[in-house]
């Protein structure tokens, strides 16, 4: 769970470092290749944006109670 | 272990983190049995292993694990039980492993990326990972 800025400044630069990947396997692989190997990683973007939605959905005020 | 790729020989891979309970012995003979099909490929090029294998906790959830292949690889040209260690909900369910994997193609660049995510663990504390040895 994120629980500080700096935690989903990562959490960011780590869904953008997967899609990047995306973007050079989709060149290299047949359509079908790609489907199976995106599959996980789609999964973890999701999870990670997932994770970053949940942190941006609370103000300061609340993390800092939850955080207490 | 710290952060940073560290390249290990299976032999000593498996007497680290495969011996010291039920759990890791079964998650490490799991492990043999997709680097064995993968390499039944002949397309293997490299293995990486990160995630709570790689840790000293006795009962790890999975395996994570990132295989690299050759240029000219496709899943279609492979055997049947070979194919399922690139399916990822077949991988899961008959290997208890999470594979990841893409032609050496995908560049140095976006692999050097995929290999710093996931020195990160999901509490944000940086983590190693292992590169084993191909024989």
């Amino acid at each position: 769970m994120i629980q500080t800025d700096d935690q989903m400044l990562i959490a960011q630069q780590c869904v953008a470092n997967l899609r990047t990947v995306l973007l050079e396997a989709r060149k290299v692989h047949s359509p079908q290749d790609y489907s199976r190997l995106a599959e996980p990683i789609l999964l973890e973007i999701q999870q990670r944006q997932q994770e970053i939605l949940e942190y941006l959905s609370g103000s300061v005020g609340q993390r800092v109670a939850q955080l207490g | 272990m710290p952060a940073g790729v560290h390249l290990a020989a299976w032999e000593e891979f498996a007497s680290r983190f495969g011996t010291s309970t039920p759990r890791r012995i079964w998650l490490v003979s799991r492990l043999r049995a997709v680097l064995s099909l993968a390499a039944s490929t002949r397309k293997l090029r490299r293995v990486f292993v990160w995630g709570s294998f790689v840790t000293s906790k006795a009962s790890p959830k999975d395996v994570d694990l990132l295989l690299t292949l050759e240029e000219d690889f496709e899943v279609e040209h492979v055997n049947l039980a070979a194919q399922a260690v690139f399916d990822s909900v077949l991988a899961k369910l008959l290997y208890e492993s999470d594979v990841f994997w893409a032609r050496t193609s995908i560049g140095n660049e976006a692999l050097d990326l995929w290999l710093d995510t996931y020195q990160i663990s999901r509490s944000f504390r940086k983590r190693g990972i292992v590169e084993l040895e191909l024989p």
